[in-house]
């Protein structure tokens, strides 16, 4: 399949200006969103966790003890509404567009009756979609390590009295606390980011290859996104269902969003840096658990390469109705 | 393939059914190259099922489509590279100008069309550097218009291609048309009006409720004449001398009332005339046959 210039630079002009939106909102947010975990001192942090009831713990995607440490916090902006919801916007309103869009506009008859195959058509829109998609989700980690590198946070120190001869050092408690300024880089290094960033972005490379393949299917873009955005409320409400009660437990392998676990990507690999390569967690029982980050991503990646030749199928083989 | 001199768009049995409905049953042509066509029928004839065949747009229910040889439904890059089609009514691409579009065309077809493209557009009187979404309907046409006629296909497909036009830009359209059929290329014609086909064409194909029932070339159908008939006697029967030439259209042998009977001729009066000075008619009108009435006798009222 030959690479076609024209189509690419069209789908460029198409979708500019919705990544440039997207693209801001993401930066801003994110780095706003880790800046102010510095604002926050861990111990405070701690104190406002303990007043929580306990049974709002199982909403957590992490250890609770692991939450509130900085790199857990921050993590935790992966998993923020805004970032799902932006990201989700990119991926579905492009993923949406490329045939009921292009169909619903009444653009798609000039576009096939030059020598470009639906095939290329239906590539070169991926592709465009899913390097948007990368780039964005970039942003969001430069975002992430701008924040942590330009931050400072607030640590309370103790004098410390160092016995002599033995050299250990015991905190006097009873003077009161110092509180000194330390950079955020010294307890958060962005490349820890990078489980979780990777999960988003296999989790948007699925979305764009969902919405595709409706959108391969249908001839109303507005129905292809009534579709797709309906699914994905429901797969959110499926997956609240799963962690609001162990008796739901079971719903979490009938919705997407179980592979969807930034945070909990990050805690795994800080926590388990020997078991980076692993595809499941096992219970200490040593039963089958649930997914590792790998599994996650990996299980992601063949969704979306199975929606991606569904829909080109899809669009191959049907018939393309004159515009409305 | 030798595309000079064969047929370069055939059709054999093309048959397109959406679920119940029979969109175009068993239809078959031969167009030879350099031929200019005029597909005429009332909407939902079957012309633009046709065409959306013929580009591969749809796939047939049975029967096939080729243009040059290649297969419409499964070779079809080969065939959109011979082949230029205007829809209807052109949509265009919102987020760029009009010059942005012909850039976008030029940059797939190459060679020189934009310099064609735009000399078109400036022929048709279009301002591209104007926004597609801030351009009237008839404005997108001519841009639409300029970008295919732009193109040095063989082939062109011309979907009711003067539809949003005002009567000048019209006839420059035509004017299009026939300089593309006076270099050699073969233009398919959809319209539904019926002197733009009588001006352009070389035949006349109609459509109706998805079958092909006529088919005639245009310089046939100048050398007809209808004579209409009313007489109050019995309807003469025909000689058999010119049995072939002549035709009851319409004839009302049994009425007891004069009525209006029409004959169909096909070339010289002369010995018709003679037949018809011996019958016993109350009066004679003679007309030359025009599209109009070709069409009335498949679609009576129905444009």
């Amino acid at each position: 399949m030959r690479f076609n210039v024209a189509l690419a630079k069209k789908y460029f002009r198409e979708s500019i200006l919705l990544w440039i939106a997207v693209a801001i909102g993401l930066f801003i947010f994110a780095w706003f969103r880790v800046w102010i975990v510095g604002e926050v001192d861990t111990a405070r942090f701690e104190q406002i966790l303990e007043l929580l009831p306990k049974d709002w713990r199982r909403f957590s995607p992490v250890n609770f003890e692991w939450l509130i440490s900085y790199l857990g916090r921050t993590s935790l902006t992966l998993d923020e509404p805004m970032i799902m919801f932006m990201t989700a916007v990119w991926a579905i309103v492009r993923g949406s567009d490329v045939v009921s869009g292009e169909l619903n506009r009444g653009t798609m008859e000039l576009v096939l009756s030059q020598p470009i195959s639906r095939r290329q058509v239906y590539i070169q829109h991926a592709l465009l979609s899913v390097v948007g998609a990368f780039v964005l989700i970039g942003l969001i980690w430069l975002a992430m390590a701008m924040a942590v590198w330009t931050t400072d946070i607030e640590q309370s120190t103790y004098p410390v009295f160092k016995v002599p001869f033995v050299g250990t050092e015991i905190p006097l408690t009873g003077l009161g606390a110092k509180e000194e300024l330390i950079p955020m880089v010294e307890k958060v290094q962005p490349n820890q980011f990078w489980p979780g960033v990777a999960n988003l972005f296999c989790f948007n490379f699925f979305l764009i290859a969902f919405s595709m393949m409706f959108s391969s299917w249908d001839r109303f873009r507005w129905r292809t996104l009534g579709i797709v955005v309906g699914v994905y409320f429901i797969q959110a409400m499926i997956k609240f269902g799963s962690v609001a009660s162990e008796s739901f437990a079971w719903l979490k392998y009938l919705t997407y969003f179980s592979l969807y676990e930034p945070a909990l990507s990050i805690e795994f690999v800080d926590t388990n840096p020997d078991k980076i390569w692993h595809l499941s967690r096992y219970a200490e029982d040593g039963s089958f658990y649930w997914f590792a980050p790998l599994g996650f991503n990996l299980i992601l990646i063949a969704l979306g390469l199975i929606c991606f030749w569904v829909g080109a199928r899809i669009f191959h083989r049907r018939d393309l109705p004159a515009p409305v | 393939m030798d595309i000079e001199n064969a047929s370069i768009i055939s059709t054999n049995s093309l048959t397109k059914h959406f679920r119940s409905v029979n969109a175009l049953t068993n239809f078959s042509i031969d167009i030879q190259a350099g031929e200019v066509v005029g597909l005429l029928g009332p909407n939902g004839s079957g012309k633009s099922t046709l065409v959306r065949l013929l580009l591969g747009f749809l796939k047939p229910t049975s029967g096939s489509a080729q243009i040059a040889g290649f297969d419409c439904e499964s070779q079809r890059i080969e065939v959109h590279r011979l082949v230029t089609y205007l829809p209807g009514d052109a949509k265009l691409f919102r987020t760029m100008r009009g010059k942005d579009v012909l850039n976008f065309f030029a940059s797939i077809r190459g060679g020189n069309y934009f310099q064609r493209a735009a000399a078109i557009a400036k022929r048709l009187d279009l301002d591209l550097s104007r926004w597609v979404p801030f351009m009237s309907t008839g404005m997108r046409q001519k841009l639409a218009l300029a970008t295919i006629m732009a193109c040095d296909t063989p082939v062109i497909i011309l979907d009711e291609p003067t539809a949003n036009l005002d009567p000048t830009v019209r006839g420059e359209v035509l004017k299009l048309v026939g300089e593309a059929k006076t270099e050699g290329r073969t233009i398919i014609f959809s319209s539904h009006v019926l002197n733009e086909i009588e001006e352009s064409c070389d035949r006349v194909v109609i459509l109706r409720d998805g079958e092909l029932v006529h088919a005639q070339s245009i310089v046939e159908e100048t050398a007809q004449h209808q004579i209409r008939i009313q007489t109050s006697s019995a309807l003469p029967e025909i000689p058999s001398a010119l049995l072939g030439r002549v035709d009851w259209v319409n004839a009302a042998r049994n009425s007891a009332e004069p009525s209006d009977n029409i004959l169909s001729i096909e070339g010289d009066l002369s010995e018709i005339l003679k037949w018809l000075s011996s019958c016993e008619l109350d009066r004679v009108y003679i007309q030359p046959v025009n599209l109009r009435s070709i069409y009335d006798r498949f679609h009576s009222g129905a444009t």
